[in-house]
């Protein structure tokens, strides 16, 4: 099944258990079913549960607040990830703060989906992975869907099982993806509520820890790492990309004493160093590797877009740097 | 000339695209802007022109068929008989002498070779060549196998049965300690605490002996295992309990199992923490620290503090090389505080203690004067009095050891006695 389908499916699957599950975005009523597919048959299915809006998203993000503190579970859609600027005073400043400012007596339990990231030729506005700029944001989760995991039943623990607020990214990549089946790579769990997945048996000779669509890219990568440089990687999907949860991380890392971070973000001030500080403590082999895009514009050029995203060869290059690199 | 028409990307979002017709024949004569195929995606149609004139010498591709972007279509020629390019080799030539990324990581780490580039670390010096190590054996050959300094402290109770035996000047052997091996060279003012065993279990070889660096410290209640050689380096040490292994067999090794035998070696100014211990073949990096009840396996850096079972590597550059000027200003506030512990424990006389720039400590009394000089590590005057070797302790009780060596840790009296 596609990533789109499970999607789509624990939608429909939720809608129809729970009436207080509302879903709420531009364009997302039928025939068009929003502009990635995500709606698709849901305001057929549930016409009083849908709710289709004018083009602004603080307001959307305002509405979907007020009603989760009515009671209701809203799932919020923003048409392009590059959006959430517009929505980060209603998501930073209320939302993420009224719990806390009301004692803990209210919950804000108001899921905003949204598609990120490019490799589609959208251009500087349609293609950017902009969550980086809601990580560390007290009382606000971040949730990334992967292949690995299914994206359905994580979309589930974010609606029905977090009770703040929750930005959940969807690489746009993703839709088209099939999902993982089980068996498929020998993948651990951690038992958080959010779990990281553990990919890769053996004894790992480096650990990959990453997020999102990443995983396609860096799954490449270790099968050319282990056929054409014999070397083991242990991938680590982080499915709850902030606040993170480093222990199945150091389990892994403690081991490997190679690190290299993949994010599709801009390098700088991401992601990538704020796991690496979380891990310094740990005396690695080699300096820590970051992957990310650079710090530029996204290019609509697709030539020019792959090289200033992150790619499979920048993978393996940083790998192999653990390996002939040392300290100073 | 050759040219190859590729399928263009006409959606962002496709892949692949429907190859609607194709408009010319092989052989066919094109002129510029003429038809050559057309292309459908979902949302447009296309057509590719020849952007000059030429024969067509290819066609790769039929109507309906889905083509990949960027997939070559058609070829054209300049001239009707050109001669086609030859395909490329499918296969990538293989360099035979590439070692893979697992290879260059193996050597490593089975080599010699240092896991830094080889100018960060020094070799080590062998133990034969170390300049203490040489002036025992050569006072042993010249005393006939044994020699212990009348300026040595060895407690009746103790035992040594070695074949060759130094014993430096003030070194000192407390009670209980039994030594068993073949060679044991304790240095100029080297400890062995009480209740030590050193024994020869895995069986004598020609490299059993335990060499203990002037100043070291074999702590008390230590077990050292000498079927291999144990080297401590100069002012390194054993905290108390440590449990030192040259060997480890047991199984078979005709069933596939590990049999060890492998020397060890403390770096100079290394400390190995209580109760440790120490496997074969583990090597301590000079000035390194290890925590408490940590099992070594593997060879530490210098200067690194590591722990744990098995021992990892915590922390790297412990040593900080410091100024003169920064030593100096460490030095001062030590100076004072000494003459404070001075007179709390009864100094009987009036005496002067002071810094001075050159890091020189000078001490007087009854018209006497000494010189702790912190630069060079040599102290001058009268080594027997009273106050003076009370000052050496009390910066021994720094990590700061002058030659001759002093170690007092026994005296409890007060200074009045002096």
């Amino acid at each position: 099944m596609r990533v789109l389908e499970q999607l789509n499916q624990s939608l429909h699957a939720v809608m129809a258990e729970r009436s207080d599950v509302l879903f709420i975005g531009e364009d997302v009523l039928d025939p068009y079913g929003g502009a990635f597919k995500v709606s698709k048959g849901l305001s057929t299915a549930f016409p009083d549960q849908v709710i289709t809006t004018p083009i602004s998203e603080a307001s959307i993000v305002g509405l979907g607040t007020g009603l989760a503190l009515q009671g209701y579970r809203p799932v919020v859609e923003i048409m392009f990830g590059d959006f959430i600027t517009l929505i980060a005073d209603q998501l930073v400043n209320q939302a993420a703060k009224m719990t806390w400012m009301y004692n803990r007596e209210l919950a804000v339990p108001i899921v905003v989906r949204t598609p990120m990231g490019g490799r589609r030729g959208y251009g500087p506005t349609h293609s950017q992975t902009l969550e980086k700029h809601f990580l560390g944001v007290p009382g606000l989760t971040v949730l990334a869907a992967s292949q690995a995991l299914d994206a359905g039943a994580l979309l589930r623990i974010a609606i029905e099982e977090i009770d703040t607020p929750v930005l959940f990214v969807e690489n746009k990549l993703l839709y088209a993806r099939q999902a993982i089946e089980p068996g498929e790579l020998d993948m651990r769990k951690s038992d958080a509520q959010v779990p990281t997945l553990t990919i890769g048996g053996g004894r790992p000779d480096f650990s990959i820890i990453t997020y999102g669509d990443n995983l396609s890219l860096v799954l490449e990568a270790v099968a050319y790492l282990h056929e054409e440089e014999e070397l083991n990687g242990e991938i680590l999907m982080v499915h709850q990309v902030s606040p993170i949860d480093f222990e199945p991380l150091r389990v892994s890392v403690m081991t490997t004493r190679r690190v290299v971070v993949v994010e599709e973000g801009i390098e700088a001030h991401g992601w990538g160093a704020e796991v690496i500080a979380g891990l310094s403590d740990i005396s690695l082999e080699a300096p820590p590797e970051r992957v990310g895009a650079r710090s530029l514009p996204i290019p609509a050029a697709r030539g020019l877009e792959e090289q200033v995203l992150p790619q499979k060869q920048d993978v393996i290059d940083a790998v192999i740097r653990t390996v002939d690199r040392y300290h100073v | 000339m050759i040219t190859d028409i590729q399928i263009p990307r006409i959606n962002a979002n496709e892949d692949e695209v429907l190859l609607a017709s194709v408009s010319v024949q092989l052989g066919q004569q094109v002129r510029p802007g003429d038809v050559l195929c057309s292309l459908e995606s979902t949302k447009s149609a296309e057509d590719l022109c020849a952007a000059s004139t030429g024969y067509v010498r290819s066609i790769l591709g039929v109507e309906g068929d889905m083509v990949r972007v960027g997939a070559s279509v058609i070829t054209l020629s300049d001239a009707a008989d050109e001669a086609l390019p030859e395909a490329a080799p499918a296969e990538r030539p293989v360099a035979a002498s590439r070692l893979t990324a697992r290879q260059r990581l193996e050597a490593r780490r089975s080599s010699s070779l240092p896991v830094r580039p080889p100018d960060a670390r020094p070799a080590l010096v062998a133990s034969a060549e170390l300049d203490w190590v040489l002036a025992a054996r050569e006072k042993m050959a010249a005393q006939g196998g044994t020699w212990i300094s009348p300026e040595a402290t060895v407690s009746p109770d103790a035992t040594i049965d070695a074949p060759h035996v130094f014993v430096g000047a003030g070194a000192r052997i407390a009670a209980g300690t039994h030594i068993v091996t073949e060679e044991f060279i304790l240095g100029e003012g080297a400890v062995i605490g009480g209740e030590v065993v050193v024994d020869l279990a895995g069986g004598a070889h020609a490299d059993s002996r335990l060499l203990v660096g002037p100043a070291s410290l074999v702590g008390s209640r230590s077990s050292i295992n000498t079927c291999r050689e144990v080297l401590l380096e100069a002012e390194s040490a054993l905290s108390p309990g440590s449990c030192l292994f040259t060997h480890s067999f047991w199984q078979s090794i005709l069933d596939g199992y590990h049999c060890t035998f492998e020397p060890i070696r403390v770096g100079e100014s290394a400390w190995v923490g209580a109760g440790c211990q120490v496997l074969p073949g583990v090597t301590v990096g000079a000035g390194s620290v290890v925590i408490s009840n940590s099992t070594l396996v593997d060879e530490l850096p210098p200067e690194c503090m590591a722990g744990g079972v098995p021992a990892k590597v915590m922390r790297r550059g412990i040593k900080r090389p410091l100024s003169p000027e920064q030593q100096l200003l460490r030095l001062k506030p030590l100076v004072q505080s000494m003459g404070e512990t001075l007179k709390a424990k009864g100094c009987p006389v009036s005496f002067t203690l002071e810094v001075e720039e050159t890091r020189v400590i000078q001490l007087s009394h009854s018209g006497q004067t000494w010189q702790f000089d912190c630069a060079k590590r040599t102290f001058t005057g009268d080594a027997e009095d009273r106050i003076a070797h009370e000052v050496r302790n009390l910066l021994r009780r720094q990590g700061i050891r002058f030659r001759p060596y002093a170690w007092d840790a026994g005296y409890r009296g007060p200074l009045s006695d002096a």
